[in-house]
Parts: structure tokens; sequence; C-alpha cells
């Protein structure tokens, strides 16, 4: 069966918004190779994943820092990894509740939550890695 | 990403295409502040083509919506896709951003 082969794909670069849309077009590429699930997994993973890539680029504190993203799509989940090479970031994942609803920016991380199985943050020597997953 | 914009005589209508994400939610906070400027203070957000939305669209149609209340007017959404409502639902937006089937019903239908 494909869909139960392990596909990765990577994408690298410079962390501003261009890498987003990158990012998204591999997830789709990804995901129509061989759709390992029903369409709701799709939107509701890249949205995690635009989520949390756009916070990483939009608190990023100074230049430009190297951006890694992997993706994978496997029998029994959907997942990624995003690493960056930014200075150690301060980060509550769990609790980070909905804002107001005429409040115009906070909810990405609360949402990435709301759709994911695992979101992880962690300090790596080289920066900050996000782990994220959703199963199928 | 795709964004128009038509001027109806009652409201105007801002298309989206593509994916709506922080590419491009400034692009709709400017559109929105030039028509309110301009008098056009009832705005209309076709979503029939926007192939995704994450928190920093529906921030902008937020920050939208503001301006054009502050005006006097109203901005809403129409014909926005299920992946588009879910995302809705799953930030309680959608009792501030109702859904009307098309750009003509937002506003004609009261």
């Amino acid at each position: 069966m494909p869909g139960d082969r392990e596909r990765t794909a990577v994408v690298t670069g410079e962390c501003d918004l261009a890498i987003l849309e990158e990012v998204l077009d591999a997830l789709d590429r990804l995901w129509d190779e061989a759709p390992p699930g029903a369409d709701e997994h799709r939107y509701l993973f890249a949205l995690a994943v635009s989520e949390i890539l756009t916070n990483v680029i939009q608190h990023n504190p100074g230049p430009s820092f190297a951006l890694r993203v992997e993706l994978g799509m496997g029998g029994d989940a959907l997942h990624a990894t995003i690493d960056d090479g930014a200075p150690p970031a301060e980060v509550a994942i769990e609790g980070a509740g909905m804002p107001d609803v005429d409040s115009e920016s906070g909810r990405g991380l609360a949402l990435a939550e709301a759709v994911l199985d695992e979101l992880r943050h962690e300090r790596t020597a080289s920066g900050n890695r996000w782990t994220l997953r959703r199963g199928l | 990403m795709n964004l128009s914009t038509a001027v109806q005589e009652h409201y105007a209508v801002i298309s989206i295409e593509g994916r709506f994400t922080a590419a491009v939610a400034p692009r709709l906070r400017e559109e929105a502040n030039d028509l309110v400027a301009e008098g056009r203070k009832n705005i209309v957000v076709d979503l029939s083509a926007a192939t995704f939305i994450d928190s920093s669209g529906l921030g902008a149609l937020i920050g939208a919506l503001k301006t054009a209340r502050v005006a006097g007017g109203d901005l809403r959404i129409a014909a926005a896709p299920e992946h588009v409502l879910s995302v809705l639902r799953l930030t309680n937006l959608d009792r501030v951003l109702r859904n009307h089937p098309t750009p003509d019903a937002a506003f004609n239908a009261g």
C-alpha cells in the first residue's frame, strides 16, 4: 500500500513568509501523490503547519535565520519538524486559549494545539525545534 | 494568491483567490481601509476561490470588519468553502463572520 510507506519532503530557506508558500506547496504535493486519509486531515494539518511557521517567522527577533522544515506522511500520521537557527524562544504551548472574537491576532497556537495530537517545542544546540503530529 | 475588488452600487466585493495567509493579510486590510476611506463602508469578502485560510487571514477579516463598523458600515463574508467554515467554527468566529451564499445575498438579503 503506498499510503503505508513513509514519504517525506524537506524545505529549507530564509526565515521569511516566502517559505510558507513553499512549505504549503510541498504539503499539497505529498498529499496529492497518495492521499493518506480524508481531506479534512489535509486542511487541518496544513493549518497547524501554517500557524507554527508563521509564528516562528513573525516572532523572529533578529536578522534572517535559516529555516528547515521536514514534512512526513506515513500510514497512521502526518508530521512536521520545524527547525530554526534563532535564539531559544520562551514558549508556553499548554493552555493557549482562544482570544476574544474581536481580537485580530493570538489564535495561532490555540488553533494548532486544537488540531494536532502532538505539539512540542524544544531548544536544540542550534536553535528551536517544533514537532507537529496529527494522527490519521 | 490574488485579491481583486469590484464596486457595486451598495457595496464592494473583495475576492480572494488562493491561500489567505499572513502573506496576504496586509493586502486585505489595506484594501478595506481604502474602500472605507472612499466612503464604501459595506464590504463583502468573496471566499469562493479561497483554497486555504489560517488565523492571519481571519485576523485580517476581523480588522477589516472593525474598520467597516467604525465607519457605520459592515463587512460580511460570502461563498466560503467548507474548509474555511471549519476554521471559523474552531475559532468561534462563525458568530461574528456569518457566511452568506453569494456576495449579492450578503447585503441584499438584509
